[in-house]
């Protein structure tokens, strides 16, 4: 099947990038963008880069690319401050240099074929699928959002790529419609041509229940601990129906139906 | 000066085949893959050599997730010697390796005596391997490896097991996790291992306190990284000074000053593991350390080895 977004990638660098702005979105998330023409030009929605955080972090930090600019030339990240290296990254100012090394992982794939999408976020799992959002309409496909948070706190709608159907949920019903996004996906299942799904474990537990998505393509966006996010040293295998799969380069995209979900639930 | 030549060790004198670096900077096994995974962000032949992921004669699944937790200055990892197998890796890799200027040497794992000199014997004769290194230290796998290591007999018996079955270089790597280590270095030199290499990693644990239980699935792993780098220099120290065999000296290497206080304690080449994960490049980097080091202070590479000893 032919793609627009997916293939063998160009492989990845380790550059420095310029912070040129690092501002709050909601409490406690942020909205992080960078110089980073290398992995600009590289990136395909769905791939992430490996952060060098300063202070006490000492691995890199994961994270996803949630933009690449117009002009090409960078890239930002969405991402909660939950920790040590987070917490570092919060405070970044302009000017600041960031070591990264990027894009990383296989992406989301994307064909040419589809006409309809849809995204489902769960939270900050909203970061990667904004990405694959403006790719999509780029393209002429159309393109449905359920977004899904605990509270009002969210994403500014305004900042969303132009042209999407925004569906929203909260679990406190505070915006949107009351309950968990997941809930909307077999609604949209007969008329769309493919699902991607980015979120906490939960969400892809209670899809992989759900009898009538069986054999769907719907792919998932997966997070584990890492340590290299080159493939190398192993601290991110999930069992799937082919096998052991390193998260950090086979993945983070898998489809739903590929991961043994029993063997997860431990993480 | 050739600055390049002028860093080349021989990590095995007393073996016919030898095995001669360009320099003295080595990938540690589990941190560097089979090294063309990161031949895009680092300059791979500039290395001294690649030692890759343990190997075991059967594919291994590895441990249960999470594999891995950061601890201050360092990290816990309990991979559980998750790899292809022997077979795979002759078949996809050693092509690869064949055509490579850097040599690469296969990290082996066994359960039994009999399965060290299988993996050996499979491994003779293989285009693209220039050496063997004995893990005899994983403290991440429920049975053999790191229960061979702990005693100076079971150490000394793979030792020969692996000497008896192959023509090629063979290193034996000691884990910290030993009541004597310079017993076990001294059984293993007397065994016929042409080089000795440590530390592998520290067995230990981080626990999560919203869950209360232990981080790791395999709930115990082992601890490399800089926080491990005091006790690993002293037992190269200590090492290096009781056998006469190449001494690889390696734990919480971050930097050349970190390599260079190995080699001033006895060591003639060091392994660069956890460093690599944070920065891929960090291992080249060490390699172009020690070349501006030795230029600048006008020294032999050689008169360096153990001056701290003397
Ligand atoms: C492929 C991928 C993409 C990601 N994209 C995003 C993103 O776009 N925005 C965002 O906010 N977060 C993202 N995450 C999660 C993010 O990496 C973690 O929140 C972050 O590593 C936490 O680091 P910390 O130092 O703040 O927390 P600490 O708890 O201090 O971290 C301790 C250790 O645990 C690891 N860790 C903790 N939480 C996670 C987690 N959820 N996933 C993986 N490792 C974790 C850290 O990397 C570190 O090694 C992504 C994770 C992965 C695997
Ligand atoms: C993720 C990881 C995987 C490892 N896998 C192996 C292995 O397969 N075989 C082995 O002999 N040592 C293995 N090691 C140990 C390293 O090669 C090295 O001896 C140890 O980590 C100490 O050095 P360092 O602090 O530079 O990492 C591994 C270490 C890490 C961190």
């Amino acid at each position: 099947m032919m793609a627009i977004v997916s293939g063998p990638g160009t492989p990845p660098t380790q550059s420095k990038a310029e912070v040129l702005s690092c501002n709050p979105v909601t409490a406690g998330t942020y909205l992080l963008r960078v110089n980073a023409p290398a992995v600009a030009a590289a990136a395909r929605p769905g791939q992430f880069t490996m952060v060098k955080c300063g202070g006490d972090a000492f691995l890199r930090r994961p994270l996803s690319i949630h933009r690449v600019s117009e002009t090409g030339a960078e890239i930002s990240f969405l991402f909660a401050a939950i920790g040590k290296g987070t917490d570092w990254l919060s405070a970044s100012k302009p000017g600041d240099t960031l070591d990264i090394i990027g894009p990383l992982g296989n992406g989301f794939d994307l064909h040419v074929s589809s006409r309809e999408i849809l995204l489902v976020a769960g939270g900050l799992g909203l970061a990667p699928l904004v990405f694959l959002a403006e790719r999509a309409r780029r393209n002429g496909i159309r393109v449905n959002l359920a977004y899904g948070t605990a509270s009002d706190q969210r994403y500014d709608k305004k900042l969303l790529p132009e042209g999407i159907r925004l569906v929203e949920f909260t679990d406190d019903g505070t915006c949107g419609r009351k309950g968990f996004v997941t809930e909307c996906v077999p609604g949209f299942i007969g008329s769309v041509d493919q699902v991607f799904v980015c979120g906490p474990l939960p969400m892809y537990f209670a899809l992989s229940k759900q009898q009538n998505l069986k054999g769907k393509d719907i792919q998932i966006s997966l997070e584990t601990r890492m340590a290299c996010g080159l493939g190398v040293c192993y601290a991110c295998s999930i069992k799937t129906v082919d096998g052991q799969k390193q998260v950090c380069h086979d993945g983070p995209v898998f489809r739903l139906d590929e991961i043994v979900w029993n063997e997860m639930a431990g993480i | 000066m050739d600055t390049i030549n002028a860093l080349s060790v021989q990590l095995a004198p007393h073996n016919p085949r030898g095995l001669l670096l360009h320099n003295p900077v080595i990938a540690a096994s589990g941190t560097f893959g089979y090294g063309d995974e990161m031949s895009g962000v680092c300059d791979i032949q500039r290395l001294g050599a690649i030692i890759c992921k343990g190997t075991t004669l059967a594919p291994r699944e590895g441990n249960k997730q999470p594999r891995i937790a950061e601890t201050p200055s360092g990290m816990l990892n309990a991979i559980g010697l998750q790899n292809m197998g022997v077979e795979a890796l002759i078949a996809t890799k050693s092509k690869i390796w064949a055509g490579w200027r850097v040599p690469v040497i296969v990290n082996i794992a066994g359960e039994s005596l009999e399965e060290y000199a299988e993996l050996a014997r499979t491994l003779e004769g293989v285009p693209g391997i220039s050496g063997l290194e004995i893990n005899i230290s994983c403290p991440n796998v429920a049975s053999g490896c790191m229960e061979f290591g702990a005693n100076p007999d079971s150490a000394a018996r793979v030792t020969s097991a692996v000497k008896n079955a192959t023509s090629l270089p063979v290193i034996v790597k000691l884990t910290p996790n030993a009541c004597d280590i310079v017993a076990v270095a001294k059984a293993v030199a007397g065994a016929g291992s042409d080089a000795i290499s440590l530390i592998n990693t520290l067995k230990g644990m981080a626990i999560d306190t919203k869950k209360r239980k232990p981080i790791l699935g395999n709930k115990t792993g082992g601890l490399s990284g800089p926080a491990i780098k005091p006790i690993a220099l002293y037992m190269v120290y200590q090492v290096s000074s009781a056998v006469d065999v190449p001494v690889i000296g390696g734990g919480g290497i971050m930097t050349s000053q970190d390599a260079l206080e190995f080699i001033l304690a006895g060591a003639t080449a060091v392994e660069v593991g956890t460093a690599t994960l944070v920065n891929p490049a960090a291992a080249t980097d060490i390699v172009e350390g020690l070349e501006s080091y030795v230029a600048a202070n006008n020294v032999k590479f050689a008169e360096l080895i153990g001056a701290a000893q003397r």
